[in-house]
């Protein structure tokens, strides 16, 4: 692996949503909890090194906030329920080096997958669309602009 | 206006340090807007801001300074012409590289900057053990830093922090000042604010 493609992360992006059927608070907040730490974790398992992995469950105007950072696993939690949960919707950018993103996408699917889901979109993020941006930094090296030296 | 750019690692915490600044940033009226970045298409942090009251304008779906620069460019022309900020916090993504923000918004025709600060997070808690796989990208963003905060400070030793400190100092030949902070509870925040100017 080159020194610059181990600067390159891999992110996924998550959207599930579904019912929980009027899941307590605790319980809900308890699983999401899990599951993020299940992905870093898992992450970390297979070879990678956690950028960050972030993620919000919402129930109707409520919000629980999960951020990991650590491969093992542990997750800081913002806000929370306080409500049974029916309706929610999780968002997820997890943001891992050195593992692709097929294997990314098959451990978060493993870790959210007791959650009931209505719908699911699972994509890979962080692509430069523009070819033009000439960043010397751009995770596309046929995008950076070259810069003589002399 | 002036801008005000909060670098650092994935993770590093600054979206959790912005939330604490901008009680005092704000202070005595001073309108304060933030330009939000997220390498993942769905923002979420934007949405944690908002939680804290704040309205923010977001950029999600790339790093700051790849595909979004022209993004970056047309919103902070946007805030200046609608809302006037006093101040902009723009927060790259974790793998960006602040010398390319800079240069994109220095002499941008129709821009009013007074001031451009940026400081850099540490993140404190694994600093030590990814310094060598991101050496590259901490030393673009240490080179650009009016300031860097060490943050997570609750969760490492003294032993820990001052060879954090060493290691900016000596191998990254950071000369500037050096803070310590908790971005999640706000401690020694106020002093960033003063070392910074704002």
């Amino acid at each position: 692996m080159t020194q610059d493609a181990h600067f390159i992360p891999t992110v996924l992006v998550m959207e599930l949503s579904g019912d929980m059927g009027g899941a307590s608070p605790e319980e809900s907040v308890s699983r999401f909890s899990r599951a993020v730490s299940e992905t870093a974790s898992g992450c970390a398992g297979a070879g990678g090194t956690i950028g960050h992995i972030k993620a919000n469950m919402r129930s109707g105007e409520e919000m629980v906030s999960a951020s990991s950072t650590t491969e093992d696993g542990n997750v800081r939690l913002r806000y929370g329920l306080a409500s049974a949960v029916g309706k929610y919707s999780i968002v997820m950018n997890a943001i891992v080096y050195c593992i692709g993103y097929v294997d990314m996408k098959t451990i978060a699917e493993k870790a959210f997958s007791g959650f009931p889901t209505d719908t699911s979109m699972w994509h890979k993020g962080g692509q430069c669309n523009d070819p033009e941006c000439g960043d010397p930094n751009c995770r596309d090296s046929s995008h950076r602009k070259i810069i003589d030296l002399v | 206006m002036h801008v005000l750019v909060v670098a650092g690692m994935l993770g590093a915490g600054k979206t959790s340090t912005i939330i604490q600044l901008l009680g005092p940033l704000s202070a005595g009226g001073r309108k304060v807007a933030i330009i939000e970045n997220e390498i993942g298409s769905v923002g979420i942090d934007g949405e944690v801001l908002n939680r804290n009251g704040l309205q923010i304008k977001e950029l999600a779906g790339g790093c700051v300074c790849c595909t979004l620069k022209s993004g970056m460019i047309d919103t902070l022309k946007l805030l200046q012409k609608e809302v006037g900020p006093d101040i902009v916090v723009i927060e790259p993504t974790g793998i960006a590289d602040p010398e390319y923000i800079l240069v994109s918004i220095k002499d941008v025709v129709g821009l009013d900057i007074d001031s451009v600060r940026v400081i850099v997070v540490i993140d404190g808690e694994r600093f030590l053990r990814l310094r060598t796989m991101f050496e590259r990208p901490l030393r673009n963003q240490l080179e650009m830093a009016d300031l860097v905060l060490i943050n997570k400070v609750d969760v490492i030793s003294q032993q820990d922090l001052r060879s954090i400190e060493d290691q900016i100092r000596s191998f990254f030949k950071y000369a500037g000042k050096i803070l310590c902070a908790r971005g999640d509870t706000g401690e020694g925040i106020p002093a960033v604010l003063k070392e910074i100017g704002l």
